[in-house]
């Protein structure tokens, strides 16, 4: 299986670095000012993969239980501050409801996903806990700060609205109907466009990735189809989840919509 | 320091309104207080308004009145007072806490000054109102809102060319289409068909010329006095039917309500 796999040399990986020399002499001819920015990025990229390298590696080879899902809950925790960090309102608990659906929802998909589809036991076997779990928060997270942003606004645009509907009888449930509709619709797009186009705009970057490491493409194909399945649901689980959770933060149970909880970052 | 509520002049008279001057009241707030951002807007008020009242609610621009008649209407979150007490409000000798809120906002029905409609047509967002739970054993009734409509003195929200009159043209209308008035008055028609005991009005006509207030004027008075069901005084259900009705206009208080109620008054505390 890794009989044509080329590992990567420092050597290497130095020529490549080269290429970088393309980005910053343009920035430089034609004045776009990102010379310096080019710099940084490709240095932190550098640094933060090395250092997820070693980390990863660290994990693998502890083999503890207790390490394995530390690091998990710790991506978990940055995946969920990221998700808020992307969105131009606040309410109190944001940070906390982001957390819960990213983890809700991450953790049931890739539990599914390698305890009932790809059978391994232990179900949290670093090798496959880990990629999964990245990808896996990677779309969740875009999906949860997408329907965050979506809700939080059209409750500060649509109020008069929804407030129309709640004078005239309406549950806050009902009243939020519309919105929360909205919000996840919005947030569940971009998935369902990127699931339409696989494979003939876009080949993944798992699925290319194995067959670097030697797999067929025939076989990375399977393991990719699973991984999308994987990723939409967890993408639209930590959606809805946030979503409600951010509805019951926003209305009380006497069907007020409690906005001066929501303010704009300045 | 607790308002006054002052008896003002008023010419018309409803025979209505004085049988029902002793009884207890049916939408009160005790001891009400609301702050925005710190500020506070009013502090300990208590307001009555008595079966078959009409109310007028006045007040400089700040004074809170439409914060008032959102809190009256159960919309917003009622304030602890300087010493940190709740106020309360009662309707139908029940406090607002007994009440589910869907039902009790269809009874005391807040109307805002710049009604929203859904991008539909007007008849359309009526009908939208009876797929709402707490509507769920009503239906809506088209020929019942052509009929209000047709007691009203001009037909002054159709359009010309039909040579006036017909009303179904204007819930055919995209909502979207109405100028700020008619949306005013398409919003009554909304919520009067769901047939409410308390009407809070936050300045109903102020996007309108004098002949839609007028037009408004008459659906209102109409359906405060029963007429609107052609059951002018007879039935109970109507004489109990009250408003707290906002505006800038003193002519139309005058006109429209028999007791007023200001929010001026000084706010040291």
């Amino acid at each position: 299986m890794e009989t044509n796999y080329i590992f990567l040399t420092t050597g290497q990986l130095l020529i490549a670095s080269v290429l970088m020399a393309v980005n910053i002499g343009l920035s430089l001819i034609l004045k776009l000012g990102l010379a310096k920015q080019w710099s940084i990025g490709s240095l932190r990229m550098v640094g933060q993969l090395l250092l997820v390298g070693f980390l990863l590696d660290w994990v693998f080879a502890l083999n503890n239980t207790s390490w394995i899902l530390g690091v998990a809950l710790f991506m978990t925790t940055i995946a969920s501050i990221t998700a808020v960090g992307r969105t131009q309102k606040r309410f109190s608990t944001i940070y906390l409801n982001s957390f819960i659906s990213i983890l809700g929802a991450a953790f049931f998909v890739v539990f599914f996903a390698l305890s009932g589809i790809l059978q391994i036991d232990p179900w949290y076997s670093p090798q496959y806990l880990f990629p999964l779990l990245g990808m896996v928060l990677g779309n969740t997270l875009n999906g949860i700060s997408l329907a965050l942003e979506r809700f939080m606004d059209s409750l500060s645009v649509r109020r008069k609205e929804v407030e129309m509907l709640l004078s005239l009888g309406a549950t806050s449930w009902e009243a939020a109907h519309d919105l929360i509709r909205d919000a996840l619709r919005t947030s569940m797009i971009p998935t369902l466009n990127s699931m339409m186009v696989m494979g003939i705009v876009s080949l993944p970057g798992m699925m290319t990735g194995q067959i670097l490491a030697g797999v067929s493409p025939g076989e990375a194909v399977r393991y990719q189809i699973m991984m999308i399945f994987v990723i939409a649901s967890g993408a639209a689980l930590g959606a809805t989840l946030v979503v409600v959770l951010a509805f019951r933060a926003l209305f009380n149970s006497r069907h007020q919509l409690l906005l001066k909880r929501l303010r704009d970052l300045s | 320091m607790e308002k006054e509520k002052t008896n003002v002049m008023h010419s018309t008279d409803i025979p209505s309104r004085r049988t029902s001057q002793k009884s207890d009241p049916v939408l009160s707030g005790e001891n009400l207080s609301r702050q925005v951002s710190g500020n506070r807007i009013w502090s300990k008020i208590n307001i009555h308004l008595n079966p078959g009242e009409r109310l007028a609610l006045t007040g400089s621009s700040g004074s809170g009145k439409s914060l008032l008649l959102r809190t009256l209407a159960g919309l917003d979150v009622i304030d602890s007072g300087p010493s940190g007490e709740y106020g309360s409000i009662n309707f139908e000798g029940k406090s607002l806490h007994e009440w589910e809120m869907p039902q009790y906002r269809t009874k005391v029905s807040y109307i805002s000054q710049h009604p929203a409609f859904f991008d539909e047509t007007v008849e359309a967002n009526f009908k939208r109102v009876f797929h709402l739970k707490v509507h769920q054993n009503r239906q809506y009734d088209r020929e019942k809102i052509l009929a209000w409509l047709e007691q009203l003195p001009l037909p002054a929200i159709t359009t010309d060319n039909t040579g006036g009159g017909d009303y179904s043209e204007f819930l055919q209308r995209p909502a979207k289409d109405l100028s700020g008035g008619e949306a005013q008055i398409a919003a009554l028609l909304r919520v009067l068909q769901l047939e409410p005991q308390v009407l809070l009005l936050d300045e109903p006509t102020a996007s309108q010329d004098t002949e839609l207030t007028r037009f408004s004027e008459k659906l209102l008075e109409n359906w405060q006095t029963g007429l609107l069901e052609n059951q002018p005084d007879s039935s109970n259900a109507s004489i109990q039917r009250a408003w707290i009705w906002v505006s800038h206009n003193p002519e139309q208080l005058r006109r429209m309500c028999h007791n007023t109620f200001c929010l001026d008054t000084d706010n040291g505390n």
